[in-house]
């Protein structure tokens, strides 16, 4: 079940790829293992950066999410220094209706807008809020550094 | 029927039980008054019962009391199963308080989709996406496994909402949500993402089998039991008894499996002590606070790098291991300042006439430290002896298979009748009994601010001690291969005794 699930993902993910997202597996071999790339949102200061992403699908998947986190370091007050990512469809509110297409789509909407009420990192999320321009420089900074 | 009745009433405050002085006496009278409408009542099985008036069930009857209750709401209201029972959930299962609410309104759209009974609309205007899995957008097949609709292992199932997914799917996601716990299990709602349709009883029934259908309708029961004020499971390892509060009657439950237990707050039973203060005392006992208190009874901070340091030997002068701070014990003054003008290394003149002269920071840091370190001392005092009792009674515990034992072996051996020889198993339960009430007179006792009433207090506790100590000696002694009259004649006093001494806190 999971396997022809991954497996149709994969074909439609050729057919109709979304906006600056793309994915695959990175072993023939191994179908629940893929690495995705987001590439940084023009209005967000991630802009020209290309962030890899590890997916391991569950062998109960599409009933567990999958497990994403960035292999790419990123400067976000929702994804932490492991890659972590802070996301509820990846948690409680993940439903086998999804796929990994509105995954990766919704983690590339997090870039542009990130979700400081609710941080994985707090010392992110306080700059976000009172100093925006000092969290855009430093995201730019870090963009330019790890992810060019 | 009459169970129900009172089961359902509202005016059980669960607030007033027998925390505060005074409303013992009340609760022993209307325990008594329970007792006899419990034997005379109809439709109340007396074994039922326990002798303070709880219902003590097992899970099973649990779940037709359950059933009832929703019934009685699908009639009185005219709804279905389903609906009665995210109802009532979202009631916490307080009929009165939701029957109120349905019958007050006209608008029960609302209501209904606010517990996703009924589709939200507006979802579907914010979310478009969540029209994909309809049966006019879905093209067909399955939005989870890909399959056909139609063929003979893929049929078409949906909830009201009308998102559609295959039956085969419908079985993996509910299995999967009811082993991922209760929260999940009761939480679950369409598979579609963003839809707040929750998934109903009859869905679970419809598509789990085997295990998964048993957690299920062990969640389904916990769903009631948790949310009910009126009902407890028994704390005990172990115990899959469940207490159902009746009104009036005390707050002590004695449960089937032999255990007994406080309804108010689900400790273990503590009397003579009131709840609050035995779970102020079980958290003194676990918690970090008594090391804080020797630390502040024992230890000074080295005024310059604030690191607590005791000292345990030499003279006042004191070195600091970790900012090699040199300063003096006793005043805590730079020890530069020190020497033989200020009295040496075993005297501190600085110390001294700050004292005399009566400095307020002194005398206040020297208050506070005999003050942490009386308190350290008579917590000590009343923990050891609470220890004491808590193990003597698990020691008491041990001993009742033993016991058992040799009543089987005296009426074999010897063939006493087994009525003659029950006499010993009560006195072991007795002094079980004992020391429990025994180990929480320390916790009442720790407690207590007024002299008089703990000089009194004491001296009834003394004498429970006493004869509690006796009685357990007695059983203790072996019996083979013949019995000591003694405990005959001791324990219907000591009962009294017990008895006395719990009505006269």
């Amino acid at each position: 079940m999971a396997l022809k699930r991954i497996q149709k993902e994969l074909i439609d993910l050729g057919k109709d790829p979304p906006a600056n997202c793309s994915a695959g597996p990175i072993d023939e071999k191994d179908q629940y293992h893929w690495q995705a790339t987001i590439m940084g949102p023009d209005d967000s200061p991630y802009a020209g950066g290309v962030f890899f992403l590890n997916i391991h699908f569950p062998t109960d998947y599409p009933f567990k999410p999958p497990k994403c986190n960035f292999t790419t370091r990123i400067y976000h007050p929702n994804i932490n220094s492991n890659g972590s990512i802070c996301l509820d469809i990846l948690k409680d509110q993940w439903s086998p209706a999804l796929t990994i297409s509105k995954v990766l789509l919704s983690i590339s909407s997090l870039l542009t807008d990130a979700n400081p009420d609710d941080p994985l990192v707090p010392e992110i999320a306080h700059i976000y809020k009172t100093d925006r321009p000092k969290y855009e420089a430093t995201a730019r900074e870090w963009t330019r550094k790890y992810a060019m | 029927m009459e169970r129900e009745n009172s089961y359902v009433s509202p005016n059980v405050d669960l607030e007033d039980g027998w925390g505060d002085e005074g409303s013992y006496e009340q609760s022993m009278e209307r325990q008594a008054s329970v007792q006899s409408a419990g034997i005379g009542g109809a439709g109340v099985e007396k074994e039922e019962v326990d002798k303070n008036g709880f219902i003590v069930q097992k899970l099973e009857n649990i779940e037709k009391t359950q059933w009832r209750i929703v019934r009685e709401t699908n009639e009185t209201l005219g709804l279905t199963d389903d609906q009665s029972i995210i109802l009532l959930r979202a009631f916490k299962w307080n009929t009165e308080k939701f029957q109120d609410k349905w019958l007050s309104t006209d608008n029960h759209s609302k209501l209904l989709i606010e517990q996703g009974l009924e589709f939200d609309q507006k979802i579907a205007k914010s979310f478009p996406y969540v029209n994909a899995t309809l049966k006019s957008a879905n093209q067909g097949y399955c939005q989870i496994c890909y399959s056909q609709f139609n063929s003979t292992n893929a049929k078409a199932d949906s909830l009201k909402c009308g998102h559609e997914f295959c039956s085969g799917d419908w079985t993996d996601y509910l299995s999967a949500r009811v082993n991922q716990g209760f929260q999940f299990c009761i939480s679950t709602t369409c598979p579609q993402h963003q839809c707040n349709m929750a998934v109903p009883h009859s869905m679970f029934v419809k598509y789990l089998t085997g295990a998964d259908l048993k957690t299920y309708q062990k969640w389904f029961c916990k769903s009631y039991t948790d949310d009910n004020k009126k009902v407890r499971w028994c704390p005990f390892a172990g115990c899959d008894y469940c207490v159902i509060y009746k009104d009036g009657g005390i707050m002590e439950v004695n449960c089937k499996c032999g255990n007994s237990f406080c309804f108010k707050c689900g400790q273990e039973s503590h009397k003579p002590s009131d709840c609050d203060n035995t779970k102020q005392w079980n958290l003194k006992n676990s918690a970090e606070s008594e090391n804080i208190t020797w630390i502040m009874a024992n230890t000074k901070d080295c005024p310059k790098c604030n690191k607590p340091i005791e000292k345990n030997q030499g003279c006042n002068h004191m070195t600091c291991r970790l900012c090699r701070h040199e300063f003096c014990w006793l005043c805590t003054g730079d020890w530069k300042e020190h020497g033989s003008a200020t009295g040496g290394y075993y005297q501190c003149n600085k110390y001294d006439a700050a004292k005399k002269s009566g400095d307020q920071t002194i005398l206040s840091k020297e208050k506070k430290i005999d003050d942490a370190k009386n308190e350290l001392k008579k917590y000590m005092f009343y923990f050891e002896r609470f220890n004491n009792h808590h193990k003597a009674e698990k020691h008491a515990k041990e001993l009742l298979p033993v016991i058992q034992n040799k009543i089987l072996m005296l009426h074999d051996v010897k063939n006493y009748p087994v009525g003659e020889l029950n006499f010993l198993e009560e006195a072991i339960n007795q002094v079980v009994r004992c020391r429990q009430v025994l180990k929480y007179t320390y916790v009442h006792g720790y407690y207590i601010k007024n002299e008089m009433e703990l000089n009194l207090f004491q001296s009834m506790q003394e004498m429970l001690e006493k004869f509690c100590e006796h009685l357990h000696e007695l059983i203790e002694k072996p019996l083979d291969p013949y019995l000591d009259p003694n405990i005959i004649e001791r324990t219907p006093f000591y009962r009294y005794r017990d008895e006395q001494f719990a009505r006269g806190r």
